[in-house]
């Protein structure tokens, strides 16, 4: 805010408290009102563009209670507990500190969108750059729900699940040694993010209940935009890309590979449930191509680089997209060749 | 400031658009055509506190203690907006980036608020016929005396994908619902579909069983949904298809409250 802001604002007189909270009630019940009287009318859209909305909708909506969820414990960690603990009580060695930071992820039945408030919430209560990043690519896989689901979907068949877990973690602890590597890991960042935790961790005013709504607000209005663009993009591939193409490249060992991380690439959809979503494709595909899918699309995928790329740099995703996509591949290959 | 208000303004209608479109497809039992029931209650518990949140930074707001880099209602669309200025060509560049981000935002949310809730089309049906239904994805494999009473469509294509002997099928009546995806055979037999999804509308995968009815595309349309009684035959045609459903009865209706199988 600028000092011409800031004099504005306090020449201003002051607006009740309970404007702006009736605000956003209003324009929620808005929203809900437009959307009942509009939701009798006849719309004839054109099949590809009904689906495309149909679809980033259905992006939308499954993945809001994630980000959300996300958002409220991004807001514990900066607001609930006391600054610097998990600083403190987590191994100094960098390896078994970012081991720890794994197992953190067990804890968390949280799919990867709800990952990212968190893993920004973990950054700016003072985890490295590169200790954030490893919880933001293992806690997805590692997380009970999701090795739950794999579990239900594929048992132990074909090694599927060990090498989605194995994998995963080896695969989050691989991104984050290389990124540890960095001297400046801030410089990862976007410039606006690496500002905001360069601040000194925030005092709460007043209750730290409205403190955490705040916070739990700043994630959404930071992270919406994002999942909105990710969305359509997601939808419109999807739309546009007959899955033929894919599925006929099933039995090769190496394009088997491509093609489910391709297709995890495109379809995004959340790791609690990938498994369950692949299960059909288990036999038309090599399990290679099937564990490629389940270890890849979690960490890299178009919504996914949407929403990371509300906290890294541009020049942070490539490096970490080709490291992930060759470490799948590789992980993928072996499997399907029993190495 | 303007351009402040204009990015809280967005911000808070990119949150509570698909909050209160979501509310609202609760309340009425249409959030299914998106999202798979049994996560039904959890969304809306997160909803729930989504909009306290929102209260409560509203109030917060309302406190006067904005620090101004994070803007709770109006962060950049990119989220990587710099604080310092950067070069011209790449300032460029960000506004053609940020303004279609604003543009694919508006008309999203736009989108989800103004038209209609409905279910995936025969479009996206034809597009993913690819997709492999393995028998895992549907029944355990059924011996010959089992019982087929009350299968659904799913049911049917996953037996369908198991066994295309003729014997298994003879006298066990056929009892199912779906919409109309055009065959590719031409004239006489079209693909009675459902989507199955498993998490959300985004992985909803078709099934279908092969309908002959020589002659259907003088009654019916791809989309329309039908109510079929039958039994399963050897195609007499000779297709591609081994196995066909030969409809007794078959009969128009709505599309139904719960359009997906799971």
């Amino acid at each position: 805010m600028t000092r011409t802001d800031e004099l504005a604002r306090a020449a201003a007189p002051a607006r009740p408290r309970w404007v702006a909270p009736v605000g956003v009630l209003a324009i929620v019940a808005a929203v809900v009102i437009v959307r009942a009287v509009t939701s009798g009318a006849s719309v004839d859209l054109p099949s590809a563009l009904q689906d495309l909305i149909t679809l980033a909708a259905s992006v939308i909506i499954e993945s809001l209670p994630f980000v959300v969820l996300g958002a409220v414990l991004a807001a514990v960690v900066r607001i609930w507990l006391p600054s610097g603990l998990l600083v403190r009580v987590l191994p100094r060695n960098p390896v078994l500190r970012r081991l720890a930071i794994c197992v953190i992820g067990v804890l968390l039945p949280v799919c990867e969108c709800g990952n990212v408030p968190l893993a920004r919430g973990l950054l700016v209560s003072g985890l490295s750059v590169s200790e954030s990043m490893t919880f933001l690519l293992a806690a997805p896989i590692v997380n009970p729900i999701t090795i739950l689901t794999t579990y239900q979907a594929f048992g132990f068949s074909d090694g599927v699940l060990i090498a989605r877990v194995a994998g995963g973690l080896g695969i989050a602890l691989l991104v984050g040694a290389v990124f540890a590597a960095r001297r400046d890991g801030m410089a990862l960042l976007t410039e606006r993010f690496a500002a905001e935790c360069r601040m000194p961790h925030a005092h709460v005013h007043g209750s730290r209940w409205t403190a955490s709504g705040r916070e739990v607000v700043a994630e959404l209005g930071t992270l919406m935009p994002a999942l909105f663009v990710g969305a359509v993009v997601a939808a419109g591939i999807q739309v546009v890309v007959p899955r033929s193409v894919l599925v006929t490249l099933g039995e090769n060992p190496l394009w088997s590979v491509l093609a489910l991380m391709a297709l995890a690439f495109v379809i995004s959809v959340c790791s609690n449930v990938d498994a369950f979503f692949i299960l059909p494709f288990a036999s038309a595909f090599l399990p290679g191509g099937v564990v490629a899918f389940l270890v890849f699309g979690p960490l890299v995928d178009v919504k996914m680089l949407a929403l990371m790329r509300t906290t890294f740099r541009a020049s942070t995703l490539v490096p970490l997209a080709v490291v992930v996509a060759l470490a799948a591949l590789a992980l993928g290959l072996a499997v399907n060749l029993g190495v | 400031m303007p351009f402040r208000l204009a990015g809280a303004g967005r911000g808070v209608l990119l949150v509570a658009a698909p909050l209160g479109v979501t509310l609202w497809l609760a309340a009425t039992g249409r959030l299914d055509l998106y999202i798979h029931p049994r996560y039904i209650v959890f969304t809306v518990i997160m909803c729930a506190i989504a909009l306290v949140a929102l209260v409560l930074g509203a109030l917060a707001r309302g406190d006067g203690h904005d620090h101004g880099l994070d803007d709770p209602l109006g962060d950049p669309l990119d989220g990587g907006e710099p604080v310092a200025a950067p070069p011209a060509r790449g300032r460029a560049l960000r506004s053609v980036l940020s303004g279609a981000s604003v543009v694919v935002c508006a008309a999203l949310a736009i989108a989800l608020v103004v038209v209609p809730p409905t279910t995936l089309t025969s479009a996206t049906a034809v597009q993913r016929a690819a997709a492999p239904v393995a028998p895992a994805a549907g029944a355990a494999p059924v011996d010959a005396h089992a019982s087929t009473a009350g299968f659904t469509l799913k049911d049917w294509s996953a037996l369908l994908a198991q066994t295309s002997d003729p014997s298994f099928y003879a006298g066990r009546s056929v009892d199912v619902t779906g919409f109309v995806v055009a065959g590719a055979r031409g004239g006489s037999t079209f693909s009675l579909t459902r989507f199955v999804v498993t998490c959300c509308a985004v992985d909803a995968q078709p099934v279908s069983v092969p309908v002959l009815l020589p002659g259907w595309s003088d009654q019916y349309a791809a989309d329309d949904w039908l109510h079929i009684t039958g039994t399963f035959v050897a195609d007499p045609s000779g297709g591609a298809a081994p196995i066909v459903l030969q409809p007794d009865s078959v009969t128009t209706m709505h599309e139904p409250d719960d359009p997906y199988l799971y």
